[in-house]
Parts: C-alpha cells; sequence; structure tokens
C-alpha cells in the first residue's frame, strides 16, 4: 500500500483507490492537449544555475524557465535524470519514459550540459548567473562501519544501481548478500537477480514491520525467491581464495526509542555466517558535498537550508531535494522544486506564482459513483509473472485498461466534493487528487492529466513510482491544536488543511503523542543536526547520548546523597531558559551562561548545555545551534557560596537581555538544626523563594559523608 | 536540573500536591540492579492511594497501565508517584525506608510538610533545592491560574492552550472536571501532574464567573 493512499478513506471500505495506476493511466494517453493553456513569459534577462538533473532540479528549472529565466542545468553524468536514472531499475521505470518527460521539460528551454560537475558555486557567480539551485542528490552509499568491508566484492547499493543503469557491465556471481531495508536494498536485489545471480539474500536488523521498504516492494521480492533474513546485522567481512564471508549477529528489538521504534539489540552468541560472492551494501545514501561550496552542512553531511524557503547560508543560492532531506521520494524532490523556483523568482524580482490553469474542468459534481461502488474490489494493475521478469529488465507493472480505470475511478468517495479528501492533501506537491480521478470516471483524461500536470512535470514516471510519504493525511479538523504547548500548529486557509510552523516547532512530539488526530497524520522524523538538538532538549523521552538522562539535566539533587556533588559550602545554581513553556533559542541561553561564566561558575559536566558549549571559561554555546529553538534548556553548575550574591546580579543582569524567560533554582545542604546556609544570602538578593521545593530524603546507598 | 520543582500555586493547593521521584546515580554502585528496586519503590507506592505514576520512559497511570509501566522499569528509570494528602505520602516514604533498597528518593512539597514526611519516615533529610521564581520577559507567561496547570509538569508537554480549551469545556459542561484533569495529566509523560489537584482547580475556576 502506497502511504498516499493510505490516506484513502477507501482503505477502510473495500480498499484504497489505486491512484498511481490511475495516474499512469492518463499520463500514458497524453494528447498534449494541456499545452494550449501553458504559457511561457519574455524573457527577463536573468540567468540561473541548477546543479543536478534530477526531479528537484527539472522541476524548478522547468517552473523558472516558464517565468522566463534563461535556465542552465549542469549534470555530473552522461544522462540526465540523477536518481530516476541510475537509482531507478528499468523494471520499474523503462528510461524511454523518462526520456520523453525530460525531453518535454527541456522544451520550454532547459539548456542541459551533461558530464559537467560543479565543484564551485564561486565559479558560477563568475560565470554571471544569479541564481543557483543545488539539486545533487544523494549518490554516495553509506559504509557499514565493518571489518573487512574494503575487500573486493564489497559494493554500496547506489554504485551498483547507478552502473547498471548507465550500462557498465557489473559481475555479480552467483550468491548475492544485501544488506538494509529500503528500496535501493529491494531494487539491488532484484537487479542482482536479473542480472544471473542465483541465490540472492537481504539482512536487514529489524522485524519486517520495521522495514521502510513497502509490503508490495517486499512480497514481489519474495515472488522472485529473493530470501530476508530479518534481525540481523553484519559484523565481520572477510575474504578467503576469492570467496567472500559475512558473519552476522542476530538481534531482537528492545525498547521503543524516540523514534517510536523498537531498537534493535544484539543476541549475545548468535553469530552466524554465510559465503557469497558479492556483498551489497545498502544501508543508505548521502549526498557528495564539494568542499569549495563553502555552505553550511548538517551532521548527516546534507545541506543546510530554511525550510520554508530551500536558501541556504549564502545568498542567491537554493537548495532542495535528496542534497537537503537526504534519500526522499521523486514527489518530495518535484515539491522542493517547485518550492524553490518560487523562492528563487521571488529574489529575481518575481512575484513566484508558478501555477497555472491547464483545464477550466474544476468542480466535481456528482460525489459518489455508482450505487454498488462498495461491493467493488480495488483494481490493480496487472504484472509480468515472476517467471517472466527473472533474466530481463522489462516493466513489471502493465498499467490499466480503459474500463478497468474507469471502474477504479468510480469507486471513489470524492469525500466532502473533494475538498475534504485526505488524498488531495497527502501528495506534497499538492496534486489534487480527487479531481483528476473524477475527470477519470467521466472519462475526461486530457483534463485530468491537465489537473496532474498544474502540479508536476513528471506525470509518466510518477504513474509508476509515485510513493509520496503522506506528510499530511490531514483533514483540518483541529482537534490537535491546543495539544501544542508552542501553538506551532496553525491553519492553512487555502489548502484548508493545518500546517506546523517550523520555526516555532520545538519538536517535543506532544502532538504525536496527544494521539487525538483521527487520520494519524503527524509523522516522526529524526532531524538532521542541528535542528536535532530541538528534540533533545525539548521531548522528555529523547535520551541525550553524552549523559544517557532522559530529559533535559543531570541527575543534580536527585541523586546527591549518593554523588556528594552540592552543600557544604558549594551551591548548586541552575537557570533552566524557556521555562514554564515559553521556549527559547540558544542566543537567550548564551546570555545566560556568558553571564554565568564571568562570576566564575563551573559548569555541570555531562550537562546537554554544558556539552554543546565551545568554551566554558566564557560560556560560548556552539554558534552552529544558536538559531535553534527548545522547550527550554537547563543551565546548571557549582559556585563557592561566598559567590551566590555575585551569581544572582549576574541572573539578573541576564533576565533583562533575554526574550524569554527562566526559572531559576539553588541548591544545598540543611544544616542539623535544619537551618539551610544559602537561605540568608538569597533574602539579602532579594530572591523570593517559593513555599515548596524539592526534597533528598538521604536514602541512596552509600550514602556520601 | 528542575523537573518537580518549580510547581506554581497557592500553598493551600500545594500542600495536597506531594510528589516523589526515585532513580540511581548513574556509574554509581547502586545504578547496576537499580531497575528491581525502582519496581519494588511503585509497587509500595500503590498500597498508599496515588493519584499518579510514572515512569520517564514509558509514562502515566493517565495514559497506559500500571503493568506496561511496571514491566518497562529498567536502571536507567526515573520513577514518580504522587500522592494528595500528607498522611498517604508520609506512609509510603516511611514503607520504602524500611524496605532499605539504597536508591535516591526525593519529595518535591511544601517545605514543612516535606520536612514531616521526613521525620514520619526516619529519614534525616539530605539536600535541599529551591526555586527562586520566574526571571526575564514575566509578559510572555500565561495567566497565573493557567501556570497552577502548566508547572505540574516540568517538561513543559502541557499546553497551555489546551488548560484554556479544557477551562472552556468544563465551564460549558461538555466534559468533567475530572475528565478534564485526566486529559491534561495524560499528556505529561513521566506521571508527576496531580490529577487530584488539577480537578480541584478546574472545579474552581468553572464555578467563577
Amino acid at each position: 500500500m502506497r502511504i498516499n493512499e493510505d490516506a484513502c478513506l477507501c482503505s477502510k471500505l473495500n480498499g484504497a483507490i489505486s491512484i498511481k495506476a490511475l495516474k499512469r493511466f492518463v499520463a500514458d494517453r497524453d494528447t498534449g492537449k494541456w499545452k494550449q493553456f501553458c504559457k511561457k513569459l519574455p524573457s527577463t534577462g536573468k540567468k540561473i544555475a541548477i546543479v543536478g538533473s534530477g526531479p528537484a532540479g527539472l522541476t524548478a528549472g522547468y517552473y523558472l524557465a516558464k517565468l522566463g529565466h534563461s535556465i542552465t542545468v549542469f549534470e555530473a553524468f552522461s544522462k540526465p535524470g540523477g536518481m530516476m536514472r541510475v537509482g531507478i531499475p528499468d523494471y520499474r521505470l523503462p528510461k524511454d519514459i523518462l526520456d520523453t518527460e525530460i525531453k518535454e521539460i527541456q522544451s520550454v528551454g532547459i539548456d542541459i550540459k551533461l558530464n559537467t560537475k560543479i565543484v564551485s558555486i564561486d565559479w558560477l557567480f563568475g560565470q554571471g548567473y544569479d541564481a543557483a539551485f543545488l539539486a545533487l542528490g544523494a549518490h554516495r552509499g553509506m559504509k557499514l562501519g565493518v571489518e573487512g568491508e574494503d575487500n573486493s566484492g564489497v559494493i554500496d547499493g547506489a554504485a551498483f544501481l547507478r552502473d547498471v543503469n548507465l550500462g557498465v557491465k557489473v559481475n555479480v556471481g552467483d550468491r548475492v548478500a544485501i544488506i538494509g531495508g529500503g528500496n535501493t536494498a529491494i531494487d539491488s536485489a532484484h537487479t542482482a537477480l536479473r542480472l544471473g545471480a542465483k541465490q540472492v539474500q537481504i539482512i536487514y536488523r529489524r522485524s519486517k514491520v520495521e522495514m521502510p521498504a513497502s509490503d508490495e516492494e517486499v512480497e514481489a521480492a519474495i515472488e522472485e525467491g529473493i530470501e530476508i533474513t530479518f534481525l540481523a546485522v553484519p559484523v565481520k567481512i572477510s575474504n578467503h581464495n576469492d570467496q567472500l564471508n559475512l558473519t552476522c549477529n542476530r538481534m531482537e528489538l528492545g525498547e521503543i526509542d524516540a523514534s517510536g521504534r523498537r531498537r534493535p539489540v544484539p543476541i549475545k552468541g548468535s553469530e552466524f555466517s554465510m559465503n557469497c560472492d558479492v556483498i551489497i551494501a545498502a544501508i543508505g545514501q548521502t549526498p557528495d558535498i564539494p568542499d569549495q561550496f563553502n555552505l553550511k552542512t548538517t551532521s548527516n553531511n546534507t545541506l543546510q537550508v530554511d525550510y520554508n524557503t530551500l536558501a541556504t547560508n549564502r545568498q542567491g543560492v537554493w537548495a532542495g531535494g535528496d542534497a537537503v532531506t537526504g534519500p526522499a521520494s521523486v514527489i518530495e524532490a518535484i515539491a522542493a522544486g517547485r518550492k524553490a523556483a518560487i523562492s528563487i523568482d521571488k529574489y529575481l524580482g518575481g512575484e513566484g506564482v508558478i501555477d497555472e490553469q491547464l483545464t477550466k474542468s474544476r468542480q466535481i459534481v456528482a460525489p459518489v459513483g455508482e450505487e454498488d461502488f462498495v461491493d467493488r474490489a480495488r483494481v490493480d494493475m496487472s504484472c509480468l509473472t515472476p517467471g517472466q521478469r527473472v533474466g530481463n529488465f522489462d516493466e513489471m507493472e502493465l498499467g490499466l485498461y480503459e474500463l478497468s480505470a474507469v471502474e477504479e475511478s468510480r469507486r471513489c468517495l470524492h469525500c466532502g466534493d473533494g475538498i475534504t479528501a485526505r488524498c488531495r492533501y497527502a501528495c506534497p506537491a499538492g496534486i489534487n487528487v480527487p479531481l483528476y480521478i473524477y475527470l477519470i470516471g467521466e472519462g475526461r483524461y486530457e483534463d485530468a492529466l491537465a489537473i496532474i500536470r498544474e502540479k508536476v512535470p513528471f506525470p509518466k514516471v510518477l504513474g509508476r513510482i509515485c510513493t509520496s510519504p503522506c506528510e499530511e493525511a490531514c483533514i483540518g479538523c483541529g482537534l490537535c491544536l491546543p495539544y501544542c504547548p508552542m501553538s506551532a500548529i496553525g491553519v492553512d486557509a487555502a489548502a484548508q488543511v493545518l500546517r506546523i510552523d517550523q520555526e516555532l516547532c520545538v519538536e517535543c512530539g506532544s502532538c504525536l503523542r496527544a494521539a487525538v488526530c483521527p487520520t494519524d497524520a503527524f509523522i516522526y522524523e529524526a532531524q538532521p543536526w542541528p535542528r536535532s538538538v530541538r528534540e533533545a532538549f525539548s521531548n522528555p523521552l529523547a535520551e541525550h547520548k553524552e549523559t544517557r538522562i532522559p530529559g533535559r539535566g543531570t541527575e543534580e539533587m536527585k541523586t546527591n546523597d549518593v554523588r556528594g556533588l552540592y552543600g557544604r559550602g558549594t551551591i548548586g545554581v541552575g537557570a533552566e531558559v524557556g521555562r514554564p513553556g515559553v521556549s527559547c533559542n540558544f542566543h537567550d541561553v548564551e546570555t545566560v551562561t556568558t553571564a554565568f561564566a564571568k562570576v566564575g561558575m563551573k559548569f555541570a559536566e555531562g550537562n546537554p548545555v554544558t556539552a554543546n558549549m565551545v568554551d566554558r571559561a566564557t560560556g560560548k554555546m556552539n554558534p552552529e545551534i544558536l538559531d535553534e529553538r527548545v522547550m527550554s534548556a537547563i543551565v546548571e553548575g557549582t559556585i563557592p557560596v561566598e559567590k551566590l550574591a555575585d551569581v544572582i546580579k549576574a541572573a539578573k543582569e541576564a533576565a533583562s537581555q533575554i526574550d524569554t524567560v527562566f526559572s531559576l533554582e539553588f541548591i544545598d545542604r540543611p544544616e542539623a538544626d535544619r537551618s539551610v546556609p544559602m537561605e540568608k544570602i538569597l533574602k539579602k538578593q532579594g530572591v523570593a523563594c517559593y513555599p515548596n521545593g524539592k526534597f533528598n530524603l538521604g536514602l541512596g546507598r552509600p550514602l556520601v559523608q | 536540573m528542575t523537573h518537580t520543582l518549580h510547581r506554581y500555586g497557592k500553598v493551600d493547593t500545594l500542600n495536597d500536591d506531594l510528589v516523589f521521584l526515585s532513580m540511581s546515580a548513574k556509574g554509581f554502585a547502586n545504578e547496576k540492579g537499580s531497575g528491581e528496586k525502582m519496581k519494588k519503590t511503585l509497587e509500595i507506592a500503590q498500597k498508599h492511594n496515588p493519584v499518579n505514576i510514572g515512569d520517564m520512559k514509558t509514562g502515566n497511570i493517565l495514559a497506559i497501565t500500571v503493568d506496561e509501566i511496571m514491566k518497562k522499569v529498567v536502571d536507567t528509570s526515573i520513577v514518580h508517584a504522587v500522592f494528595a494528602n500528607i498522611e498517604d505520602a508520609a506512609a509510603f516514604a516511611k514503607e520504602v525506608k524500611e524496605a532499605e533498597l539504597g536508591i535516591s528518593l526525593v519529595i518535591s512539597a511544601p517545605f514543612d510538610r516535606a520536612w514531616k514526611i521526613a521525620d514520619t519516615a526516619g529519614c534525616r533529610g539530605h539536600t535541599i533545592e529551591y526555586s527562586g521564581g520566574i526571571w526575564g520577559k514575566t509578559e510572555k507567561l500565561p495567566a497565573p491560574e493557567i501556570l497552577e496547570f502548566t508547572t505540574m509538569c516540568g517538561h513543559g508537554m502541557i499546553s497551555r492552550y489546551l488548560v484554556e480549551d479544557v477551562i472552556t469545556r468544563v465551564k460549558a459542561g461538555t466534559i468533567s472536571a475530572k475528565g478534564g484533569s485526566v486529559e491534561i495529566g495524560k499528556q505529561c509523560c513521566c506521571g508527576i501532574y496531580n490529577p487530584a489537584r488539577g480537578e480541584k482547580l478546574l472545579k474552581a475556576l468553572a464555578a467563577k464567573k
């Protein structure tokens, strides 16, 4: 089931509508009628360089060229198409289909320079370009990190698929082991089988439920005889007389981690091994970003951009697609290309309007099709049999016959005349899915294609490989609104859905845990550095890697009976910046840390704020995280009692400079007469303490003296 | 550093807001095997009428069952129990002390109550933490009556907007004060929200014009 189709209410009735198949049905019947309303504006005289000819790059180029800008696309490979060309095998996306769509895109006036790798943005601007869009893709395979992976015969999945797709002869031998559970792993397995391998085995560290590849892809692999070993991870590769030996460890699923998935944990003494001719590592890919770009990147080595505009830290340079998100779907890359086109046009003085109406058909006038629609089963595309697939790269899926397509479209409920249809908001590129399905049911295929074409320049490609991440199956009910402590969820009136303001969102997970969304539209995504600090400082279920403490601070006085950090002349001082419930960025945090550092505070070891300082003597924070917003950050440390007054003065000064709040706290040990030494100083300095607080009863053992 | 500190409110409502947390010291001798001891702490808590129980790693009894919480307690857990009167709280502390588990036990309460509980349990009291209040742009804070709810979750997971929404619904009669308090408390993952106090606060607010 595609996630896009998961948004279809029919999935709870008699099977989701075959959205992808219907898209392909109309795309394959393209008469070009949609072009009659297609406009190209006069030249603006502006030149734009696009690096990468994948779905993001070509989409941006297409819309910007139509707005009158001069577009040059630089492609490092010998053929255009990016990951659609080198990452997707022919049996899923025949290259002649891709060529047709790229030719159509080029027809609006795009110059594609092949075999041209761009390594310097300065060079681009030196050539007179007014703006640049970086859509480099993510083509570098990630290393397994195990002994022996540099042996010949161990290759990465992305490189393997690239070579095969570009016509390089690859010998896979008889036995192939593939490590990974995503699309690249599955495609590598199918491809190896088609290249003549007799035994292909996928090894994945979690269970089938957690496998990133879709159920139908996994089933297709099994149908073709590909074996899948779940809950196993490679630990060593050795080579004996040109024979590779792969040693793996069995895994079991442990506790649920912050992503909501159970973490795989090795089972002691469960090692097993297998011989193979080739091992394909398909555990992930990262972008290959030239150092000379001098752009901000994340810890995942993706380009860092403004989420709303896709602007990088360099003026006139935008980035999108896999180079920003890491490997994602084609439709997401297209959506990024659209967003970049809007931003770049505005930057160059335009209004950023890229949409145009390619058909006058805008309305659904017959909400539900035939009376017996609830009894009709879903119609899927017919496929080559497993036997027909082996040994060749013929397209697996065969499309829909006209009668089947019309029947299938008439099963659609057109929820709320299409206005409240979940599928409408599931598409990242904004395709009006219920409308084009309705038009197919009416036999108006050209109009249906025009509706798709209004949002994407790759309808034929998407009719074959569309896997939407379904960011929103949101129906705009608003039930979630009060649960967000940051009020980051807002109404997008135009789209009639809710949107999360990415600047306000602190990744605390409240919306997900509230579990009030009737369509389960919230999706957890691990964030790249530096945005990852948001979750670490905001989601109480996220564990700080350094301290193993769930939550935001250290153990402080909670275990002081065992640790003995505070008391007897040493006062614990803390300021939780952003608390209660206001949130803060790290500029505010740095204001507090630098103020405390000046009066000699010794910052707490193992504290997440301390860990993110670049200089503990001055309290300076890592500049990469300064703009990140978090629920709160706890600055904590110790100070000799005689300096407590200075700390309070520093806190007062910091309080006048920040754009948020902090809650202040002090730790000491009571004397035998129950007096608390720091109390007099606090009173003298005008600190009005609450009548309540925390009290360690002293039951921890061994008890510190 | 704070967690159960900084609970905001008038003393009369705080008097019945008694929060315990227990954890081992990471890297110290009492860490290994502490999961079982924390389970024992929660078992004892269940005998003394707790209004909430939770583990920071799994959730609280307003959202999941106590069995689920107990099952998942591990050495790195931080377990909590909340009581709505001093007798129950003191009886709990006394029994934990007698069980000699060797794991730190901290109470958040008005200090006079904390000392009473320590005396009843036979504890000397080891360390004290004061809240010095809220500093900075306090104009960004919600109204004091909202803060009484939101500060019952140290991690800020209780949204001021949810509290406002629930107050409106309680006033409109579409949800009971008890039900509204539980809905608010579910958002506090680790179980330090006091639903009994929340219910009282909601009733008082609903009675206001």
